[in-house]
């Protein structure tokens, strides 16, 4: 490209050529699903149950009902999750009721399982 | 090519602060067959590797006083009615020395050697898992009141109850422990949590983590700023009533406090761990006795019931304290101090922390409010109507946090 070509490219309004702006946009493109991936996990977005053998996650915003090696049963409904069956002698779990927070857990602890939700906050609690 | 290069970099760039703000490293897993959950999360480039030394710490320090397991230490010197010296773990006897403090401190309201009151009033674990509670049937599922140790039992357990029984020390690098009397047990439940929380609090400082939440059953450290902001952190804390939430009903919080990080919080309370008694000639579900795992020492008796001398009964004291939330930067002694501040009551209680610095929120028994036709709520039951309030103390400062505030519904500040 010679100088006069350039000065003559940005006049007509454009330094760019078409392979430039497909590969912007494409660079746009990829920073906004980055961002989106990152920040939009923010909240308490899933649940992680996790057992002596396996880990298991589910989305916290789509009601499901899981049966956790048919020693209990997990419900995720309206962005929260609890414990409805437990096979446990304390049912501690179940009576846990119902947790939303990231970072909250319902703990079985004679089944060793818990049921975590996941994601960053400055939340925290006690009793 | 040049253009090409530049975009490159602002990917690079972008990508990087997007890594900045990548969640926390998250673990959460019961431990030690059945003992405890712990659940860590935490920031920091070594983040990993810190929760991971935290797992692989919980079964050296609780491995031994488990007594959940048969072969463990604790469950063999407990089981041992001879008065030789047993040789313990160094965790063993660093709890025993926190312990002792503690027990000092309460003047014996905290008392590892609660044990045989626990077993007589069957609230230990293997009593509280035979007695649970049935949301659908409290009356029938309640034991038998009746059946509550006598008096005199209660009495004669209380002879080998005492921290002052136990002889712990240190010979040649090695630790050992003795009983004065042979029946004495010791279940350090009540202060391992809390101290295996400040070992870990030594482990988020060994690897410079940025921000760390370590919850052990309720045991919080809250290291450094919190985990999304690097500011200030939020504790929830739970109401205590109604004890029993089930299915997708939300325990409520009865506050919630702003607080800046490296400090411990601890509750502890009448709430989770219990059993129903009643006697056969009560029928309503609102004079059920709640007979829950904190024991007096002195008096033997579970927190929460008194006797009665004229009816010869048990019966519930509305004046006890229903759940003690303690913080300071020790956590070991945060977690004695709910057990003896549920014990002492609440000026007693109030005033162990005031001198020894601690900051609490002490809460009593709110029960009374409940209408007798509506206690306890049950999952498609009616929403318990509220008759009078319980009480709250406040030592040291707190910052509640607006929203949560049924702390000023349900409870009278005094």
């Amino acid at each position: 490209m010679t100088a006069a070509e350039r000065v003559d490219r940005i006049k007509n309004g454009s330094p760019f050529n078409r392979l430039d702006i497909v590969f912007l946009g494409a660079v746009v493109l990829l920073v906004t699903v980055t961002l989106l991936l990152v920040y939009g996990g923010g909240k308490g977005a899933s649940v992680e149950i996790t057992t002596p053998t396996q880990k298991l996650t589910y989305p916290l915003d789509k009601d499901a009902e899981v049966d956790v090696e048919g020693k209990l049963t997990v419900v995720i409904k309206d962005g929260k999750v609890f414990v409805k069956d437990a096979d446990c002698p304390d049912k501690v779990c179940e009576r846990t009721g119902a947790v939303n927070k990231s970072g909250s857990v319902i703990a079985c602890l004679p089944n060793g399982i818990t049921v975590t939700v996941t994601g960053s906050s400055d939340f925290a609690e006690v009793g | 090519m040049k253009k090409i290069v530049a975009s490159l970099l602002i990917t690079l760039f972008c990508l990087s602060l997007a890594a900045c703000e990548k969640q926390p490293f998250r673990r959460a897993e019961v431990v030690l067959g059945d003992a405890v959950a712990l659940s860590v999360a935490a920031k920091g480039s070594k983040a990993k590797t810190a929760v991971n030394e935290m797992f692989a710490l919980a079964n050296d320090v609780f491995g031994e006083m488990n007594l959940s397991e048969k072969d463990s230490l604790l469950t063999r010197f407990n089981a041992d009615d001879s008065v030789r010296p047993c040789e313990i773990t160094e965790h063993i006897f660093n709890t025993l020395i926190l312990a002792k403090t503690a027990w000092e401190k309460s003047n014996g309201a905290f008392d590892v050697t609660s044990l045989p009151l626990s077993r007589l009033w069957r609230v230990d674990t293997a009593g509280l898992h035979s007695l649970r509670p049935d949301i659908n049937d409290l009356n029938g599922s309640a034991a038998d009141a009746e059946k509550l140790p006598t008096k005199e039992q209660v009495k004669e357990t209380l002879q080998y109850v005492g921290m002052d029984k136990l002889e712990f020390y240190e010979e040649s690098g090695k630790y050992y422990l003795k009983k004065t009397d042979g029946r004495v047990q010791i279940d350090l439940g009540g202060i391992a949590k809390g101290y295996f929380v400040d070992l870990c609090k030594g482990i988020a400082e060994k690897y410079s983590l940025e921000s760390c939440l370590i919850d052990l059953s309720g045991n919080l450290y809250l290291y450094g700023g919190g985990l999304k902001s690097g500011g200030d952190w939020t504790v929830g804390i739970k109401n205590p009533r109604p004890r029993l939430t089930y299915g997708e009903a939300l325990r409520d919080y009865v506050a919630a406090v702003s607080t800046a990080g490296n400090r411990s919080y601890v509750t502890g309370g009448d709430y989770q761990r219990f059993y129903y008694a009643r006697y056969k000639d009560v029928a309503s579900e609102a004079q059920l006795l709640a007979v829950c795992h904190i024991i007096n020492p002195k008096s033997g008796l579970p927190v929460g019931i008194k006797y009665d001398e004229e009816t010869n009964r048990y019966e519930t004291d509305y004046d006890a304290v229903c759940m003690a939330v303690v913080s300071a930067q020790n956590s070991a002694l945060c977690d004695a101090y709910t057990t003896a501040v549920a014990v002492l009551g609440l000026q007693e209680g109030a005033k162990l922390l005031k001198d020894n610095g601690f900051d609490g929120l002490i809460f009593t028994n709110p029960d009374l409010k409940y209408d007798e036709e509506s206690y306890p709520p049950s999952e498609d039951g009616p929403t318990p109507t509220k008759k009078g309030r319980g009480k709250m103390k406040t030592v040291g400062s707190w910052r509640f946090t607006d929203g949560y505030d049924n702390y000023k519904t349900d409870y009278e500040a005094v």
